[in-house]
C-alpha cells in the first residue's frame, strides 16, 4: 500500500510529535496532518466534501485516532465518520492509537466496523511497518489487526 | 306479651293488628323485599322522618338500628330463613339520645309458605332500661371494658353473644357490649377453650368455672375466675347463661414466681420499641401487635388486630411475600428452624420499607400461633447501598487514575524510543536503558492496578475456559523473563468437563502464578535443575490449580503476607509490582474461591488456587 497522507487525531502534543517522527523515519515523503481534537478533524472532511477540487490531493489513507480525548473521544468520532460521503469512494483505514490496554476498549474497537486496528502507544517503526505492510486479507477485508 | 301479639298477627288481618297495637307499640310492616309498606305514628315520631313514601329499605333501617355487623347479619339471615327474630335494637335519635327498642320481626307467610310480609313490632323500653343511657358522648376504651366485664355478669347465648348485662354494669359502656360477642373481649388464644366451656354449659346444664389471666393496660396482670351458669326455663331447658368474672385476689393460689415471669415477658413484649413483633394465628390474622410494630407500621393495635398479615406487606411484593411466609410457616410446621426472610413492609401511610423477619411458633390446643419478629432494615439497606456505590466509585476512580497516569508514561516511552535512534554516546545510552526499564515497571504497575480495580466487574462476562490454552498463553507471556530458559516445566491438565469463568481473570491467575514461580527460581548455578509444575484439575464444581516450584521459597515469617497489597520480598530477580498475588487473592475473594501457599525457605513454594465453575451463571458473552 502506498501511503501519502496520514491524519493524526490526538490531544497529546508529545504523542503527536512521536508519531510524526516515526512516520518521518518510515518515509520522509509521507505528509502528516495533525488535529488535537476529533471535531476539528471531522470539519476538515466536511470542508473537503464541499470543495471537490482538492479532495483527491488531501485525503489521508490512514488515520491514527487517539481514544481518550476531551469533547469527542475516539469512539464517538466513528459515529460521525461513517456518515461522511468521502469514505464511500476513498478507502480510509482508521487505526486507534491508545495507551489503554483495557480489554473493554479493544473489544469496543473490534466491534466498530470502520476501525481497522488497535495500536498500543507508543507508535514505533515496527508497529507502523507491521500494519502498513501486512498483506491484506482478501477474504476478510474487515479483519481486525491488533498490534501491540 | 309481645309473643302473644305476634301470635295474633299470623291469624288476624294486618289492619286489625295495627289498630290494636298502634297506640302502644312502634309498628312497621315490610313487604317480602324488605320495603316498608306501612308504619304507625309512633314510628314516624321516633324516626323524625317522613317515611310516607314506600322507599325505605329494611336494610337501611336495620343499619341505622344495629351498630354491630354480626348482629346485622344475624337478623338478615333470620329474616331470609323465614324465621322470627327477637332482640333489643338501639336507635340513636336526636341529641344523641339512645332509644332501646325491644323488637320482634315476624314473617307473614301465604298459604304456600312463602314470606310475603314482615311485621316488626317494637316497644320503646329506654326509659326504664337504663337511666344513664344518654350520657354516652364519650365511649370508654376497650381496656376499660375488659375491666368492667371482670366485675359484672353478662347474659350470653350459646353462641357467646351478649344480649344483656346485669344492672350493675349499666353504665355508658353497655351499649357497646350488648350485641357483641364475649369472644371480642377475650384473648384469641382462649377462644377455643371458652367456646368449649359455653357449649358444655348449654349441653349439660352444669356450672362451669375456669381461671384465666388478664392483662391490664399498664402491663400488670390479674387472675380472673370466670363462672358460667346456665339459666333454665320451665321445661328445664337451658335458654341462656350468665357469665360472671371475678378478679382473683393476690396471694390466693397463685404461683408468684410464674406470675413474675409472665409479667416480665408481657412487659418486654409490649415495651420493645425497636423490634417489631407481630403474632398471627394460622389463618394469618394478626392477634398481637407491640409498640415497635405500631411505631414501624403506623397502625395502633386496635386498628390492626384481626386484620390479615397481607395488610402490612407491600402490595407490589405481596405475592412473593406471602409465598415466603408460607414457606417459612411450612418449615416451622415441620419443626425446622425458621430462617430469616427479607420482605418489603407497607406502612399505614403507604410508605414501603425493607424488613428482616424471623418467625417462631407455638401451639395452644389445636390452634397454632406464629410470631414474626421483624427489624426495620431501611437504615442498613441504605448504608449497604451507599457502601456498594462508594466501593464502585472508588474502583472506578482507581481505574481511571491508573489509566490516566499511564498516558504520560507512554508518551515518555515514545520519546525515549526516538532518543535511542539518535546518535548518543555510550554513557547516555546506559541511562536511556535505565529510564526505559523504570518506565516499563511503572507501566506494568499501572496496568496491574487498573486490572485489579475492576476484578469485580469481570464477573459479568463468563465464557468456557480451555485450560491447556490458558497455560500456553501464560507461558508465552512469561518467556521473556530472565530465568525462563533454564526451567523444566511439568504440566498436567485434567479437564473432563466444561468449565466457565472469565477469560481475562483466568489469564491473570495463570500468568501471575507462573511469573511468581519463574521469578523466584534459583539462579542457574548449581547442578540441580529448576522445575515448575502446573497441575489443573477441572471438575463440575470447581477447578483446583496447583503451581509448585523448587525455587528460593518464602520465609515462613512472610508466608501470611504474600497475598497483601504491595508486598514484595527483596529479590534481585523479581521486579514484580507487588500486585500479582494480591490480584490472585482478590479474584478468589470475589468468586468465593480459595488461595493458599505452602513453602519452605530454599526448598520451593506451592500455590493452590480453587475457583468455582460458573457454569450455572447467566452467560453474558457479548
Amino acid at each position: 500500500m502506498m501511503i501519502k497522507n496520514v491524519m493524526l487525531i490526538d490531544d497529546n502534543k508529545i504523542d503527536v510529535y512521536v508519531s510524526q517522527k516515526v512516520i518521518e523515519k518510515y518515509d520522509p515523503n509521507v505528509k502528516t496532518r495533525a488535529f488535537n481534537n476529533a471535531v476539528l478533524a471531522l470539519s476538515f472532511f466536511k470542508l473537503l466534501e464541499a470543495n471537490n477540487n482538492i479532495k483527491s490531493l488531501s485525503l489521508p489513507e490512514i488515520i491514527l485516532l487517539d481514544v481518550n480525548m476531551p469533547e469527542m473521544n475516539g469512539f464517538n468520532f466513528f459515529k460521525e465518520f461513517k456518515e461522511l460521503k468521502v469514505i464511500k469512494d476513498h478507502k480510509i483505514a482508521v487505526y486507534m492509537l491508545s495507551s489503554s490496554i483495557c480489554p473493554d476498549d479493544i473489544i469496543k474497537a473490534q466491534k466498530e466496523t470502520h476501525c481497522s486496528g488497535y495500536i498500543i502507544k507508543p507508535l514505533t517503526l515496527e508497529k507502523l511497518k507491521k500494519f502498513i505492510h501486512e498483506p491484506e486479507d482478501t477474504e476478510h477485508p474487515q479483519q481486525f489487526k491488533k498490534i501491540i | 306479651m309481645l309473643t302473644k301479639v305476634n301470635k295474633e298477627v299470623s291469624n288476624l288481618h294486618d289492619k286489625d293488628v295495627l289498630a290494636s297495637v298502634r297506640t302502644n307499640y312502634i309498628t312497621v310492616i315490610l313487604d317480602g323485599d324488605g320495603i316498608i309498606i306501612d308504619s304507625n305514628a309512633l314510628f314516624l315520631k321516633l324516626f323524625r322522618a317522613s317515611y310516607s313514601g314506600n322507599v325505605l329499605q329494611s336494610s337501611q333501617l336495620l343499619k341505622s338500628l344495629v351498630n354491630s355487623r354480626a348482629l346485622y347479619w344475624e337478623i338478615c339471615k333470620t329474616m331470609q330463613a323465614g324465621l322470627k327474630w327477637k332482640g333489643v335494637l338501639v336507635h340513636k335519635g336526636l341529641r344523641n339520645r339512645n332509644y332501646r327498642l325491644e323488637t320482634s320481626i315476624t314473617p307473614v307467610k301465604d298459604v304456600l309458605g312463602n314470606v310475603v310480609k314482615y311485621v316488626a313490632i317494637s316497644n320503646n323500653i329506654s326509659d326504664y332500661y337504663c337511666k344513664e343511657i344518654n350520657n354516652n358522648s364519650v365511649y370508654n376504651s376497650d381496656k376499660q371494658l375488659l375491666e368492667s366485664i371482670a366485675k359484672d355478669a353478662l347474659f350470653i347465648t350459646k353462641h357467646g353473644k351478649i344480649f344483656n348485662t346485669s344492672q350493675s354494669i349499666l353504665n355508658n359502656t353497655s351499649d357497646r357490649i350488648i350485641g357483641s360477642y364475649v369472644y371480642d373481649f377475650i384473648n384469641p388464644a382462649n377462644h377455643e377453650y371458652l367456646s368449649k366451656q359455653i357449649h358444655k354449659v348449654f349441653a349439660e346444664g352444669k356450672v362451669s368455672t375456669y381461671q384465666s389471666i388478664g392483662l391490664t393496660f399498664k402491663g400488670g396482670q390479674t387472675f380472673i375466675v370466670t363462672k358460667i351458669r346456665p339459666v333454665f326455663n320451665l321445661q328445664n331447658e337451658v335458654i341462656y347463661a350468665t357469665l360472671k368474672s371475678k378478679k382473683h385476689k393476690d396471694g390466693l393460689k397463685v404461683n408468684k414466681a410464674l406470675k413474675a415471669i409472665e409479667t416480665k415477658y408481657t412487659n418486654i413484649f409490649h415495651s420493645i420499641n425497636v423490634g417489631i413483633i407481630v403474632v398471627a394465628n394460622s389463618q394469618g390474622n394478626i392477634i398481637e401487635w407491640n409498640k415497635g410494630a405500631e411505631k414501624a407500621f403506623g397502625y395502633t393495635d386496635t386498628e390492626i388486630i384481626g386484620e390479615h398479615l397481607t395488610v402490612i406487606i407491600s402490595k407490589k411484593h405481596v405475592d412473593t411475600g406471602v409465598e415466603e411466609l408460607r414457606k417459612a410457616k411450612d418449615r416451622l410446621d415441620n419443626d425446622l428452624s425458621g430462617a430469616s426472610i427479607e420482605m418489603i413492609g407497607l406502612k399505614k401511610s403507604g410508605e414501603e420499607f425493607p424488613v428482616d423477619l424471623t418467625m417462631s411458633h407455638w401451639e395452644n390446643g389445636k390452634e397454632r400461633f406464629y410470631c414474626a419478629i421483624m427489624l426495620d432494615v431501611s437504615k442498613r439497606k441504605k448504608l449497604e447501598d451507599k457502601l456498594r456505590k462508594t466501593t464502585k466509585d472508588l474502583e472506578l476512580f482507581l481505574y481511571r487514575s491508573a489509566h490516566d497516569l499511564k498516558a504520560p508514561l507512554t508518551s515518555a516511552e515514545g520519546l525515549l524510543l526516538l532518543l535511542k535512534d539518535e546518535k548518543i554516546n555510550e554513557k547516555a545510552s546506559v541511562l536511556v536503558n535505565m529510564i526505559d526499564e523504570t518506565l516499563g515497571i511503572g507501566r506494568s504497575l499501572l496496568d496491574d492496578l487498573a486490572f485489579a480495580s475492576i476484578i469485580s466487574e469481570k464477573s459479568r462476562e463468563i465464557t468456557p475456559i480451555v485450560f491447556e490454552d490458558k497455560i500456553t498463553d501464560a507461558m508465552s507471556a512469561v518467556q521473556e523473563m530472565e530465568n525462563f530458559e533454564g526451567i523444566n516445566f511439568q504440566i498436567d491438565v485434567q479437564q473432563t468437563t466444561n468449565f466457565h469463568f472469565n477469560q481475562e481473570l483466568m489469564d491473570c491467575v495463570f500468568q501471575n502464578l507462573l511469573r511468581n514461580a519463574v521469578g523466584f527460581a534459583k539462579p542457574k548455578t548449581s547442578n540441580a535443575t529448576s522445575y515448575v509444575s502446573v497441575t489443573v484439575v477441572a471438575a463440575d464444581k470447581e477447578v483446583k490449580i496447583i503451581v509448585s516450584d523448587n525455587g528460593i521459597g518464602i520465609d515462613s515469617a512472610h508466608l501470611d503476607k504474600v497475598f497483601d497489597l504491595y508486598f514484595r520480598v527483596c529479590n534481585q530477580n523479581s521486579n514484580g509490582t507487588g500486585l500479582g498475588l494480591y490480584m490472585l487473592k482478590r479474584i478468589a475473594e470475589v468468586f468465593q474461591g480459595k488461595v493458599s501457599v505452602t513453602s519452605e525457605l530454599n526448598q520451593g513454594a506451592s500455590f493452590e488456587v480453587i475457583l468455582p465453575n460458573l457454569k450455572e451463571e447467566n452467560q453474558n458473552d457479548d
